[in-house]
């Protein structure tokens, strides 16, 4: 009963212009430009997308409650439903939840958002991991001080730049990978093998990656002086900076290729 | 913008009504109903009729399911974001248990687990039913030879998966099953009726009873094709059956890598890749039917651990390898023929190949079985080539990945650990395990299918767009993997200023930043024969000539004036014939005349206006002047398309190349083009 089918590209200008530069051989970077030119108009309204905004308001929360005494009490106070001592896989299952459960009935939910929400979980598993050296078995020690560690300026920048960089590959591939799955084989398309297609797939993730430093050089401080000023960042402090930072991601991916 | 919310008005709701809009209506009972149920083969002797609110689920499953498939979802969301995937679908529906379907608990679980399941918006209202229809009307009764009530309820597809199920629980167990089966389609009825001769031929305890489902619904109902709520229906009737046998659990067999069904390519975003048995639907269902019969009931996959290659090995083992050839996994049954039961080219098609090729189960299957072959059928450019790519290309990703990266890559995995029991970290350690397991059955296909088929790819007989040449192709030059994308653009080049053709295209390069493409534009050839001769004067017909050789069509004059003597002559009479009209019509205070003399003298006038000027006889749009536009605006578009990508070297050709009836590229400082 597992029945996949995949997408294909509508026959309107823009995006006709995206798949003649995908197949006449354009790099990852004009292609990303060329891509939010098509798309602009949907990622603009970030805040619209209330799972992006969700998830990015726990991954604000998540330093935050990993500086008090009890995390799993503090987690729960804002909305993650996680077990008294949570693993790692436990927060991640946590977030992910707590944006369905922002959604009853899907009212409101997008393609942007389902992205946003996967974002978020593989931002958690790296950046955790990487401070605690492993990805099971993980105590709740450890847990809580990989998610203390990320309440600085900086660490909380690098934070937010993992989980753009995912947003956006995420973002660019949801429309890329449309034409360039069915573009592979044959001498006139544009790649000959899957061996080449992958690379130019490392390519557009290397591209989001350098991209996403736009952000990360205002989301920790951000961070810090919101958290100071308002006491805490609330659901409407991390829509205006969603909002702000996928305007920044939409102007750094247009100058990418320049 | 939220789509419009669509009404379903059911049974005798839909009284009185007729389906127009965003408004459907369901009939269930009368004469000519919408949408109509039948479960055949009910054995009189070990079946009892079901409680009413199971009764109630049937339906409201029928419905949905209906509903599912009557609105289109819009399309695949590139402009939306799939806003319109999302569809708010309102039911009302009469039931016969009222209090039960209107309390907290039960419309929640009915709610929650619909939305996740189909990713769309669920609103029930429950209304009391006057008349319900009788409950025989959808169980046909039989007398059968089935004396052992049966222990476990199974769904049985006549695919790999269910029959690999039905294998384990009837041959292997001997345990008395009851198979609950939905006959979707007349061409599979003999292929599953002879999957069911052998199981009862191999069946080690009691022959297994099986219950075929029939939904019957009208032609014109049928405009969506994804119908992601479907399993719901089956979940439903496969319930009401373990009810009518005193059961308290059904059990769905699917592999784990299709229940999981973590995305195989990027577009497939949310319910895009279908939840019929992921394992957060099945603790849905459990919920909701052990609310509604107020008992714990288990709704089960029993193969979630396994790859579709154990399940085909499972079979195997059991001496079961001659009902390999009699299972059915195809999707596209519209393509389906005797002859080829299987189109080779939809998921499930290559899912399927890929393990029974893996299992070595392939002598199992006629050669001819599947109208693409897997390795070796080329497959036409687009999705049926997207699929089998994106289904390779993840296998072999995920055989590379570490743990980590697993998890980097799959987020998705975070919506299942918490539905399967157990720790969520031991969850994802064993999702991993499954997955690369998985992948590396893929990819020893793949393997044997280089070494077997090595003759032809070193001759390169082997039809272009088939796997093993998407995997491996001699033709391209150098190594295995071929031009990567970013060597097919270098960065790297000592040559900073570039604007060729490459391909159909253009490439440019400008001051050494990223090396662009261009589609192909006309403009881009005067471009470059400009860029070519710095600092020549070029008239239009020489561009014109340079660029397109033979084919230039060149100015040949204008078409004379717009106005001859002798018209202009009859305009002036007619005018001092309408001044009088006009003076006339004053005169007798004819209003509806002064009007229409009035009225056309302004057309005159301005006709005049238009074919004189200053006293001269104007010339209409010469040939010239087309030319001349036509020139200049292909540079300008050429150049607007540059500025998107390349500011800098717009900035440049603009300032640099000057427009009219004669062209030139004259820039302020020389640089040196490739060209």
């Amino acid at each position: 009963m597992g029945h996949t089918r995949l997408g294909d590209i509508p026959r309107t200008r823009k995006w006709q212009e995206v798949v003649s530069l995908i197949s006449g051989g354009a790099g990852a970077a004009q292609l990303a430009n060329s891509v939010i030119r098509a798309a602009e108009q949907g990622l603009q309204l970030a805040t619209e997308h209330k799972a992006l905004v969700e998830a990015f308001w726990l991954l604000t929360q998540l330093p935050l409650a990993a500086k008090t005494s009890d995390l799993a009490a503090a987690l729960r106070e804002r909305g993650l439903n996680v077990s008294p001592e949570p693993g790692l896989m436990d927060v991640v299952a946590a977030v992910s939840e707590a944006v369905d459960a922002r959604l009853p009935n899907n009212s409101g939910r997008t393609d942007l958002g389902e992205m946003a929400q996967a974002a978020a979980s593989e931002a958690i598993v790296q950046v955790v991991t990487e401070r605690t050296q492993s990805l099971f078995g993980t105590t709740p020690e450890d847990v809580k001080a990989g998610l203390a560690g990320l309440a600085t300026v900086k660490q909380f920048g690098l934070f937010a730049k993992q989980f753009y960089a995912r947003l956006t590959e995420k973002v660019l591939q949801y429309y890329v990978s449309r034409v360039t799955a069915g573009a592979v084989g044959g001498q006139e398309l544009r790649f000959q093998t899957l061996a080449s297609k992958a690379e130019f797939d490392k390519a557009l993730t290397l591209h989001c990656r350098e991209a996403s430093k736009i952000v990360e050089a205002f989301t920790g401080e951000w961070f810090s002086k919101t958290k100071w000023v308002n006491q805490g960042i609330s659901r409407d402090d991390a829509a205006c900076f969603a909002h702000v930072a996928m305007q920044k991601m939409v102007a750094e991916l247009k100058a990418g290729a320049r | 913008m939220t789509p419009a919310t669509k009404s379903i008005l059911c049974g005798e709701a839909a009284a009185g009504k007729r389906t127009k809009g965003n408004t459907l209506c369901l009939r269930n009972a009368g004469k000519n109903p919408d949408v109509h149920l039948q479960i055949d083969d009910i054995s009189r002797a070990l079946m009892i009729n079901p409680p009413h609110q199971i009764v109630d689920l049937i339906e409201i499953a029928a419905f949905v399911y209906v509903a599912d498939q009557f609105f289109p979802r819009g399309g695949h969301g590139v402009e939306d974001m799939g806003a319109n995937w999302r569809r708010p679908l309102h039911f009302e529906t009469p039931v016969r248990c009222l209090d039960l379907w209107r309390r907290d608990d039960v419309a929640t679980a009915l709610r929650e687990t619909l939305s996740f399941l189909s990713e769309d918006e669920y609103n029930f209202t429950f209304l009391k039913y006057e008349g319900p229809p009788a409950i025989e009307g959808y169980l046909n009764f039989v007398d059968t030879d089935c004396t052992t009530r049966p222990e476990q309820v199974v769904l049985f597809s006549g695919g790999l998966d269910s029959l690999g199920g039905a294998v384990s629980e009837i041959v292997v167990a001997g345990r008395p099953v009851a198979l609950v089966h939905h006959q979707a389609t007349t061409k599979l009825i003999n292929r599953h009726r002879m999957l069911r001769n052998m199981l009862n031929e191999y069946a080690k305890g009691p022959k297994p009873f099986c219950a075929t489902v029939r939904i019957n619904k009208k032609k014109n109902l049928n405009h969506e094709y994804t119908q992601r709520a479907r399993s719901f229906l089956y979940a439903s009737l496969a319930m009401a059956i373990a009810r009518m046998c005193g059961l308290n659990g059904i059990r769905f067999y699917e592999n784990g890598t299709v229940s999981l069904n973590l995305p195989i390519a990027r577009e497939v975003v949310g319910a895009k890749a279908t939840r019929t048995t992921h394992p957060r639907v099945l603790a849905g269902f459990s919920e909701l039917f052990s609310l509604l019969t107020e008992s714990t009931f288990a709704v089960e996959n029993g193969f979630l651990w396994n790859t579709k290659e154990d399940v085909l090995r499972g079979i195997l083992d059991a001496g079961c390898s001659g009902m390999i050839d009699w299972s059915t996994s195809c999707a596209h049954t519209w393509e389906m023929t005797n002859q080829h039961p299987h189109c080779g080219k939809c998921s499930q098609c290559i899912d399927r190949r890929f393990a029974v090729l893996a299992a070595g189960a392939g002598c199992y299957e006629r050669a001819d079985s599947y109208g693409l072959d897997l390795l070796t059928g080329p497959r036409a450019e687009g999705e049926e080539r997207a699929m089998l790519a994106s289904y390779v290309e993840v296998a072999s990703q995920v055989s590379q990945m570490t743990e980590l990266e697993f998890f980097m890559r799959f987020g998705e995995v975070g919506r299942i650990v918490r539905h399967l029991g157990g720790s969520a970290d031991q969850n994802a350690r064993m999702i991993y395990d499954l997955h690369r397991r998985h992948a590396k059955s893929v990819l020893r296909v793949i393997d044997d299918g280089l070494a077997k088929y090595a003759s032809q790819i070193r001759a390169r007989s082997l039809p272009p767009g088939c796997l093993l040449r998407m995997v491996h192709d001699p033709s391209v030059s150098g190594a295995i993997e071929g031009p990567t994308a970013t060597e097919a653009m270098p960065r790297w080049t000592d040559e900073p200023y570039i604007f060729r053709q490459k391909g159909q295209g253009w490439q440019l390069r400008f001051a050494g930043h990223e090396t662009l493409w261009f589609s192909p534009a006309v403009g881009h050839r005067y471009i470059n024969e400009l860029l070519r001769f710095t600092g020549k004067c070029f008239t239009l017909s020489e561009l014109l000539v340079a660029v397109h050789g033979t084919q230039a069509q060149l100015p040949l004059g204008d078409g004379g004036e717009l106005l001859d003597e002798q018209a202009r002559i009859a305009y002036w009479q007619r005018l001092q014939e309408l001044n009088e009209d006009i003076d006339e019509a004053r005169k007798k205070n004819d209003i509806s005349n002064l009007a229409r003399h009035e009225a056309e003298r302004d057309l005159v006038r301005a006709e005049m206006k238009k074919a004189w000027f200053r006293r001269k006889s104007k010339r209409s749009n010469s040939d010239l002047n087309r030319v001349r536009n036509s020139v200049c605006n292909a540079i300008r578009r050429a150049i607007r398309t540059i500025e998107a990508y390349e500011p800098d070297g717009a900035q440049h050709l603009t300032s640099s190349i000057s427009l009219g009836f004669s062209v030139i590229y004259a820039p302020a400082e020389h640089l040196p083009w490739s060209l």
